[in-house]
């Protein structure tokens, strides 16, 4: 845990828990597009080893993170609020690049896969500072059944 | 670095792996004595090949690549380093762009055997590193993104060419 309090200081004084032991095998690009098989990333080199949706511009702006989840049927939405029929993505940015991106659960909390750290559930706010910045776009689309 | 015969011969602080295979000195089969000349099975082949206009002399010898002695330690702790400091990160190019990533492909080819000992032992992000130093990108298709199947793609390719 120490990675992540490290990483998160304001983890320590909100609700949080682990939910997955460490793994490589997806980031949180993946993760919150709900698929735990690969690395997102858009890699502009052309021969790049790392999935991004096809069809979606790679380069590495906000507006291409949202392009990649406009793909699968999010669009852009005000609040964090949870609201009944819908999910929703948070993407977080520094400097006005992307970092990362969470998941809202149906109790209101996020969940997100951390790099190469653990899968955790967080409050939205609980990983805003040095290393991923603040959270810039809010997404959503209607619940899918999984 | 003197040869004796085909015999490459360590100097000073440096250790030779010779052929297309990178191995530790110690791990490397014999090799051929000045006395065995004549009386080896490769004689024996060679003899017989030359019969046939097709004598081993013809065969290129494999590029040797150097690795310096303290280049495992410079490395492990490079990616201990690089693992510490990125770990949270999902960006390809900040991983691949933190100094300690960038110093370990800075060591060139002798960083190829640790590259791919390390991902033989666990799956890890050296697949950006293995391109820019080797210019191969033995990734199909199909498995980008998909770690395990980058891994795997990688590891075959470098046990064709005795790396792993």
């Amino acid at each position: 845990m120490s990675d992540l309090y490290s990483c998160f200081p304001n983890l320590r004084d909100s609700e949080h828990r682990i939910t997955s032991p460490r793994t490589i095998e997806y980031n949180c690009i993946a993760w919150a597009a709900g698929d735990e098989t690969k690395w997102w990333w858009p890699d502009s080199d052309p021969d790049s080893m790392y999935f991004w949706p096809p069809g979606v511009s790679v380069e590495c702006t906000l507006q291409s993170f949202v392009e990649a989840y406009s793909f699968l049927g999010f669009e852009a939405c005000q609040s964090a609020s949870l609201e009944p029929g819908y999910e929703k993505v948070a993407l977080y940015t520094k400097g006005g690049e992307p970092q990362h991106a969470a998941r809202q659960l149906p109790t209101g909390l996020w969940t997100s896969k951390c790099g190469q750290l653990e899968d955790i559930e967080h409050e939205l706010g609980a990983l805003e500072g040095n290393a991923y910045g603040n959270v810039a776009a809010l997404l959503r689309r209607p619940t899918q059944l999984r | 670095m003197t040869t004796l015969g085909s015999q490459l011969v360590p100097l000073g602080g440096t250790v030779y792996y010779q052929g297309i295979a990178p191995r530790p000195i110690h791990q490397q089969p014999r090799r051929l004595q000045p006395t065995d000349q004549g009386n080896t099975p490769l004689d024996w082949l060679n003899r017989s090949l030359s019969g046939w206009g097709m004598g081993l002399t013809n065969v290129a010898e494999p590029i040797p690549i150097v690795v310096e002695v303290g280049d495992r330690a410079r490395f492990e702790a490079l990616a201990a380093q690089w693992r510490k400091d990125t770990a949270h990160l999902s960006s390809v190019a900040q991983l691949a762009m933190h100094p300690a990533y960038q110093r370990i492909i800075g060591l060139g080819e002798r960083a190829l055997p640790f590259l791919f000992q390390d991902l033989n032992r666990e799956p890890s992000h050296w697949f950006w590193a293995l391109r820019a130093i080797t210019g191969a990108n033995p990734v199909p298709e199909s498995a980008k993104g998909n770690v395990a199947a980058m891994t795997a793609a990688w590891l075959d390719w470098g046990s064709s060419r005795g790396y792993v």
